[in-house]
């Protein structure tokens, strides 16, 4: 008979195989975002350098 | 359903029905009708601007940039996109439009065909010549600002079709979550009405009297105060359907999912939210407005970045889950597993890659005293065309190659696919070198908005001739682009082989559970009028009761 | 709702960076006083050509290096026209229009702001470096807008 614990205890390990294969499966998507951040601040920082230097 | 006649290929859903699919398609040719001659006025600057051509005694450079601006940043966007969503809700409420939606629909088209027909014939009689931000004291034609008026009702016609369709869905299905395309229309339809009742204020109370003599003065600090709370939400009435077409369409084209239902609502109360009330960072510059409200709107326009960060993600997720389901490896193997040969995935795919530069140089612009460095240069030029003139339009473009034969009964044949990938090459390589150049030639400072001119041979004006070269080379690929889009688009409309071509929607890949506060209107429109209140309340009461003495009307051309 | 903790990151490190934006634009702004040019006088716009300073617009010097110049730009030029300062001068420009919206840009500067009839837009700049700077109108008014500049000669 499936107690209270053991159920808890199933859900508990469903959830770690979900969260490993979880995060190998969006490594390529957070390194395209940083990328993407990266873009904007060296954008950013680069309009304001140019924007400090013609004051 | 299968309906028992000869299909080339099963597709899993019935067709819109005719009613429907006219409805959309009469939208969707005005715009590109828009489209086509828009194109051939921006090849012309283009061609001026480059000293390549001069235009003949009886048109003028800026009457030319007038038609190109209105007919491609409100004539061909606004159809295309009442079009789409059209399209969409049909789609995924049963495949047809009920009696309701279809009038207001149509009333919706006739208004605003009416009202182009209007300004279009104004400004072709050199009556309008004032670009599309119709800024005071340059007074056009009364039926210029009337034609306006009738297209931006039009609009909201057009918007209570669909907020109809949603209605009669949410009876019929009691307790469940609208379908994904449903509820974002619906919430682009919502920022709409409500972006666009200032500058019909604008338009109806201050416009229309002056030019008409009803008034002597106009006040002008007030004018462009409501134009601008108009003009920002406006890109982001461009900007949400090709985020449509990349959250709901996009996924089902590669053979994937819809990544976060939640968060793709999410991401559109957000916007809902934050693209409004920020106004003045179109208007950093200008005298009349204080230091403090404009870093007010600043801050608020940089939380607007969020939802777009949370898209870049869902896209990327989508794209990466996608193609590592179909074997992809390593970081960026799943790259090498979506379908790049197909023009439906191919053609947004550039426009999203084109917004990575187009959003960041957003930003730029809007962060307060930067803004110093590009206001009015042809830096700006350069940004906009790589968001709404790439990002958006290349969206459009892709999504008209499934929706138009979907919508005619007709097959996406190979040879129109692969006359669309080339014609994606050639709108992508124009553009990336006409906005390269743009936006170099701006931060020497190189004007927008202006004819051929070396300023009396000035050495720093002589400095921007190559650039301009460039530009103009740009804008030629562009028309041959644009060109072959049209052509395309009518074989796919009359000359297409009969067949079925699917309408893509995407569904999630297992039932998620979305939060029901996503949709309860009242809160939702309930906070942006409180946050319009706040950036706004103030600032334009001051503008009222504390106005500069106003202007008489003024015709410079 | 469901945040993958890779979003979660992002969405932190975005905001992050946008709030760091914000920051330095405060201080910026605020602190080192380069705030936008965001003047608050009025005049007439119809009576400008009478109202002074306007009404002789010019170059007058108010300290050892500075000056301040009282332009008009209208519809299709800058006034005054011939204007001469020593290098390392600094000029305090107050302009308006009596006529419709213009613009008034320095390029390489950065010295760019809107002109509206009924308002005075005011911004200053230290010329360091000698030369003939472009002054030129960067909002459409009308026919003649390419041809609306004028130049001032740092010596």
């Amino acid at each position: 008979m499936e107690t209270q614990i053991d159920k808890l205890e199933q859900n508990k390990k469903s959830k770690e195989k979900k969260t490993q294969p979880e995060k190998e499966e969006l490594k390529g998507t957070f390194a395209a975002v940083l990328i993407v951040g990266g873009i904007i601040l060296v954008g950013w920082l680069g309009v304001f350098g140019l924007f400090l230097e013609r004051a | 359903m299968v309906i028992a006649r000869k299909l080339d290929e099963a597709i899993p859903h019935t067709p819109i029905q005719r009613s429907a699919a006219t409805l959309s398609l009469a939208y969707v040719w005005v715009a590109y009708a828009a489209f086509g001659l828009a194109a051939l006025a921006g090849m012309l600057q283009g061609m001026v601007r480059g000293g390549i051509i001069e235009l003949p005694s009886w048109t003028n450079y800026y009457q030319i940039l007038t038609a190109h601006g209105v007919l491609m940043a409100l004539i061909f966007t606004t159809f295309f996109i009442v079009g789409f969503i059209f399209s969409g809700v049909a789609r995924t409420t049963g495949g047809s439009l009920h009696g309701a939606a279809l009038k207001f629909g149509w009333a919706g088209w006739i208004l605003m065909v009416t009202g182009t027909l209007m300004a279009v014939v104004t400004i072709v009689m050199n009556e309008a010549s004032v670009l599309y931000t119709f800024y005071a004291p340059l007074k056009a034609s009364p039926y210029f600002y009337i034609g306006s008026a009738l297209l931006v009702v039009g609009s909201w016609l057009a918007g209570f079709g669909v907020f109809a369709s949603y209605r009669k869905w949410k009876k019929e299905n009691p307790g469940k979550m609208s379908p994904l395309f449903v509820f974002m229309g619906v919430t682009t339809y919502v920022m709409w009405i409500i972006a666009t009742l200032p500058v019909a204020v604008e338009v109806l109370f201050q416009l229309i009297p002056w030019s008409l003599g009803l008034v002597p003065t106009i006040n002008i600090m007030l004018s462009r105060t409501l134009f601008w709370f108009f003009g920002h939400p406006l890109v982001y009435f461009w900007l949400m359907p090709a985020y449509m077409a990349w959250y709901v369409c996009i996924p089902r084209i590669i053979g994937g999912h819809v990544f976060s239902d939640s968060l793709s609502r999410l991401a559109f109360i957000c916007l809902l939210l934050f693209s409004i009330p920020v106004g003045f960072h179109h208007q950093l510059m200008e005298p009349g407005i204080s230091a403090g409200w404009k870093m007010i709107h600043v801050v608020l326009t940089l939380i607007v970045v969020i939802p777009s960060l949370m898209t870049a993600f869902s896209m990327f997720a989508v794209f990466e889950t996608t193609g590592r389901k179909k074997g992809g490896s390593g970081l960026f193997g799943w790259l090498k597993k979506l379908p790049w040969t197909d023009v439906r995935f191919f053609a947004p795919f550039v426009g999203m890659l084109f917004f990575i530069p187009g959003g960041a140089g957003g930003i730029i612009n809007a962060s307060n005293q930067i803004n110093a460095v590009i206001h009015n240069t042809i830096w700006v030029t350069g940004h906009f065309h790589i968001t709404v003139g790439a990002a958006v339009a290349l969206t459009f473009f892709g999504v008209s190659f499934w929706l138009i034969p979907a919508l005619t009964g007709r097959k996406l044949t190979k040879i129109a696919n692969r006359m669309g990938m080339v014609q994606t090459v050639f709108w992508a390589v124009g553009m990336f070198l006409m906005s390269l150049a743009m936006h170099t030639m701006g931060l020497q400072g190189a004007p927008r908005r202006t004819d051929y001119t070396t300023y009396m041979d000035h050495p720093t004006a002589l400095g921007w001739m190559d650039y301009q070269r460039v530009m103009a080379f740009g804008g030629g690929l562009l028309f041959v682009s644009a060109v072959l889009l049209i052509l395309i688009l009518l074989y796919l409309t009359f000359y297409a082989p009969k067949g079925n071509t699917e309408y893509p929607i995407a569904e999630t890949e297992t039932k998620q559970e979305v939060p029901r506060i996503l949709e309860r209107w009242p809160v939702w429109v309930g906070l942006v009028a409180f946050l319009i209140i706040l950036a706004y309340g103030y600032p334009i009461m001051e503008q009222i009761q504390h106005q500069a003495p106003g202007s008489p009307p003024f015709r410079t051309w | 709702m469901h945040l993958h903790r890779y979003e979660k990151i992002w969405l932190m490190l975005g905001a992050g960076g946008l709030a760091l934006f914000i920051v330095l634009l405060c201080v910026n702004a605020f602190a080192m006083g380069m705030a936008p040019p965001s003047n608050m006088e009025m005049i007439d716009p119809e009576k400008v050509m009478e109202t002074p300073p306007f009404d002789k617009p010019g170059l007058k010097q108010v300290g050892d290096k500075e000056y301040d110049a009282y332009m008009t730009a209208f519809a299709f030029g800058f006034s005054p026209t011939k204007m001469e300062v020593p290098a390392g001068s600094t000029i305090n420009f107050h302009v308006t229009s009596p006529d419709v919206v213009h613009g008034f840009q320095i390029p390489e500067t950065n010295i760019n702001f809107m002109v509206l009839p009924g308002h005075i837009s005011s911004a200053t700049h230290t010329f360091d470096k000698p030369g003939e700077y472009l002054i030129l109108c960067n909002e459409y008014c009308g026919a003649g807008h390419q041809v609306m500049a004028t130049t001032i000669i740092v010596k």
